[in-house]
């Protein structure tokens, strides 16, 4: 801590006519260190680093002090070390990168511009750069087009962009917020070596308590343009002195602690999935491909119970959820609801069966219509499936179903643009609720909320699922969330079952590797243990994409167990005992 | 950039109420002949504020005869073609794959017929000057960007997860058509529609100044810069009247147009 600081920032406001984003921000930053930052929506955090940046709209009135070893950064003085000194990467690496230039160039290109290299050697140091942040296969990634990435890829590169020129300081506005779980714990691994190699400073901005105990070694929180609290990171997340970080803390989702056991075995199982396909064709000039999104998936929903569904992007888990409500069509294999084939049924049968089964997306904005007020989103099914209600019952009906997701009346008529994430999402279960379906569908439902908000909504459904018996199929790729709500959880790879069981045991005792990278890639709240599982955490890369599958286990590419027999043969999910179940060939050699 | 359309508002209100109200004012009729004045240039005495024509007609009651065709025709045939294209567009984006396609073909097809001859075709189907054929053949063209236009946003509202909600839901494909699909694209219809009349405007006066489209007596602004420019040298306002109108009407049509598309249908610059 004797470092002289390399970043100092005193009383930093931010403000838009008479409204504060930031209101006077102090902190100050060491080579090496890395600062978090951390807020939920519109807490300013972005707004503060965006200033030091000079990346903020003309009409933003940006006051205080700003030093970067000794050189101011504030008021158009700091243009010339942005880009050279200063750094910054972004959320959406695919926005943040050019769509018509190579990786190569776009690497290069700072150098070029900054550095006064030419291009032929700019374009060897970028192959360095790019190798460094542990991109693969390097040669070939060079003269390829940002969206032919993946976005952990992108990522990389996006960080070996802002580390051509050596900055001594670099903004991170939620770097990992778009991927994985599994990507974003390789990343967080690599961001930390940076730090430590290139005695870099790093501000982190985030909502995730999971990347500050990962990365962090000072925290700020800030609320409403304003820093609550400040810390070293154990002080922050054991000891939080104000309400609003032990608040954040407590609705940050955990993997410890018990899943909700499965019900009785004499329970009624009204939904009955057996070897369910999706294939798509994909338009092609000369030869047709076909996409397998879901392949030969297998599963039973009993009566009150909930289905969580796992599994990276790209593993089909939403197309899954697509062919359930029957918004796409199956192409193999069956759903059965209440002895009905979901697959076979058409016109006004499916219509029926409809009312049963109900939806919620993660997108709260997009999942209601902007033109349509509150009430008449949730009036919707009603006047499609229950013809026969009039305007007062049915006015009544929409009511009910508003309270019961704490909604008041005066909701009603507002329209969704004025509503917040929170809210959206709300009136987006009241209408699925409005039916009283007996199975309702969540499609990454919370992913999109900040954790509060999550923490809200998941406590909802928990109490909808209790008071009236509902079905649920949870898709999430996050696992502590599937661990709080699902009693049973479906494991997904690339299309496929890999493992499915109770949560408790599964999460407990993981026999497929895949299940276990997926449960170590989740971030612990307890900065050295996670630092030390991120230093131990094995390289392993993408999904591959599902257009071609590798031969036999689809996972064995970046199984740290695979052996030679798993190209040959496709493991099918095969009992480890009477419910829990597991596709893989070599399960009972990893038991030992 | 806020483009303000206010202005333009002004404008064609004026310009309208000068078209109705044009009988109540002048004396002149847009088919007496004035064997007094002939080819006179504008004047205040007898009442000829925008001069005669070569007949002794007087230009003001004929420039705002033909403003009420122009108006009447643009207003009619963007609605006849919003009512098609909108229908087409919606019905073609919303049901996707092989219905699409097919639709979509349609209209590329009917795009690539040459319209004048389609014009001069029908002219020989109805009788010459009839303002039936005109409107036909306008109609028949005006849809076709409407459709493409309505198309194109249907395809990304469709893909919405308010429409995958609405048929979770239970609504059928008309009701999501209608509840969802065009309060959603109506914003740039309207943008796009108010871009669309002066365009037919324009078709109509090229039809008219090619002896296709409104017939004497009648005068459509088309057919005036045509006898305009035949004595464009002696009597140059002849030409400058119904030039002038026109140019005034389609210069406030389309920053009309360009006002509403920018505050209706953002992200299209």
């Amino acid at each position: 801590m004797t470092e002289p600081a390399l970043l100092e920032v005193e009383g930093l406001g931010v403000s838009y006519g008479d409204s504060r984003a930031v209101h006077d921000v102090s902190f100050s930053l060491a080579a090496g260190r890395c600062l978090g930052v951390i807020g939920e929506s519109g807490a300013g955090k972005s707004q503060a680093f965006l200033a030091l940046m000079d990346l903020l709209p003309a009409r933003a009135r940006v006051v205080g002090q700003a030093r970067l070893a000794g050189q101011s950064l504030l008021g158009g003085a700091g243009a010339g070390l942005r880009g050279r000194e200063v750094a910054m990467i972004f959320q959406d690496p695919l926005s943040s990168l050019t769509p018509h230039m190579t990786i190569g160039d776009q690497v290069a290109e700072p150098l070029v511009a900054h550095r006064g290299m030419g291009w032929r050697q700019a374009r060897v140091r970028a192959a360095q750069l790019l190798d460094q942040v542990r991109v693969n296969d390097v040669p070939r990634r060079l003269a390829q087009y940002p969206h032919e990435l993946s976005g952990g890829m992108r990522q990389r590169a996006m960080i070996a962009m802002a580390l051509a020129c050596d900055p001594k300081l670099l903004i991170a506005d939620e770097p990992t917020t778009a991927l994985d779980v599994s990507v974003q714990a390789q990343l967080l691994a690599l961001l930390r070596d940076l730090i430590n190699e290139r005695r870099m400073a790093l501000a982190l901005v985030t909502h995730d308590m999971g990347v500050i105990a990962a990365l962090a070694d000072d925290v700020q929180v800030m609320r409403g343009g304003s820093v609550v609290e400040r810390g070293p990171v154990r002080q922050i997340l054991e000891r939080p002195a104000h309400d609003y970080t032990r608040s954040l803390l407590a609705a940050t989702p955990r993997l410890e602690g018990a899943a909700p056991e499965p019900k009785t075995s004499s329970a009624r199982v009204p939904l009955t999935v057996r070897d369910l396909a999706v294939r798509f064709r994909l338009p092609g000039w000369r030869r047709r491909t076909e996409l397998v999104a879901v392949d030969g998936v297998s599963f039973d929903v009993a009566e009150g119970e909930a289905l969580g569904i796992v599994g990276e992007s790209g593993s089909g888990k939403s197309t899954l959820t697509r062919a359930l409500l029957r918004l796409t069509q199956a192409s193999g294999g069956d759903a059965v609801w209440l002895g009905r084939s979901l697959r076979e049924l058409d016109g006004d049968a499916l219509r029926a069966v409809r009312a049963d089964i109900q939806v919620v997306f993660q997108d709260p904005f997009a999942s209601l219509d902007p033109t349509m007020s509150v009430a008449e989103c949730v009036a919707e099914p009603l006047r499609a499936l229950r013809p026969e209600m009039d305007a007062t019952a049915r006015a009544a009906a929409v009511q009910r179903a508003l309270d019961s997701v704490g909604l008041d009346a005066s909701f009603a008529t507002r329209r969704s643009p004025t509503l917040s994430g929170g809210q959206c999402q709300r009136v987006a279960i009241a209408r699925a609720m409005v039916l009283q379906p007996k199975l309702l569908v969540c499609d990454e439902a919370v992913s999109a909320l900040d954790v509060s908000i999550q923490a809200q909504i998941l406590e909802l459904l928990m109490r909808i699922k209790r008071e009236q018996g509902l079905s649920l199929v949870f898709v999430s790729h996050n696992l502590a969330v599937v661990r709080q709500l699902c009693e049973r959880v479906l494991v997904m790879y690339l299309g496929r079952e890999v493992e499915s069981g109770p949560t408790g045991r599964v999460f407990a005792a993981p026999r497929h590797p895949y299940t276990r990278m997926l449960l170590e890639s989740v971030p612990i709240l307890d900065p050295e243990r996670e630092r030390a599982r991120l230093a131990a955490l094995p390289a392993s890369g993408d999904t591959p994409s599902p257009v071609d599958r590798p031969t036999g286990c689809a996972f064995r590419t970046r199984c740290p167990e695979a052996r030679p027999q798993c190209a040959a043969v496709r493991p099918e999910p095969e009992p480890v005992d009477n419910s829990q179940r597991v596709a893989c060939l070599r399960w009972r050699e990893l038991e030992n | 950039m806020k483009t303000r359309i206010s202005p333009a508002l002004w404008v064609l209100g004026a310009l309208a109420v000068l078209a109705l109200a044009a009988p109540f004012i002048t004396p002149w009729s847009h088919d007496t002949l004035d064997w007094e004045h002939l080819a006179a240039p504008p004047q205040l005495d007898a009442s000829h504020w925008f001069g005669t024509d070569r007949l002794g007609r007087d230009l003001f009651a004929r420039g705002m005869q033909a403003l009420r065709v122009s108006l009447a025709l643009g207003l009619l045939a963007t609605l006849v073609s919003v009512g098609i294209g909108v229908a087409w567009g919606a019905t073609a984006g919303y049901l996707g794959g092989r219905i699409d396609a097919a639709m979509m073909r349609f209209v590329d097809i009917v795009y690539a017929l040459p319209y004048v001859f389609i014009v001069i075709i029908l002219s020989t189907v109805f009788p010459r000057g009839s303002l039936a054929a005109l409107f036909i053949a306008i109609g028949a063209v005006g849809w076709l960007t409407m459709a493409r236009i309505v198309r194109g946003q249907t395809l990304s509202l469709r893909s919405r997860e308010f429409v995958a909600a609405a048929i979770a839901g239970g609504a059928r494909t008309p009701a999501i058509l209608w509840r969802h699909i065009f309060p959603n694209v109506i914003g740039a219809v309207i943008a796009y529609a108010t871009l669309t009349i002066p365009q037919v405007i324009l078709f109509e006066s090229f039809l008219s100044f090619l002896g296709l489209g409104v017939q004497e007596p009648y005068a459509s602004l088309g057919s005036l810069i045509n006898e305009g420019a035949q004595e464009m040298e002696s009597s140059p306002w002849m030409l400058l009247v119904p030039a002038g109108l026109l140019t005034l009407l389609l210069i406030a049509f389309n920053s009309l147009g360009d006002g509403l598309r920018r505050r209706l249908a953002p992200g299209d610059d």
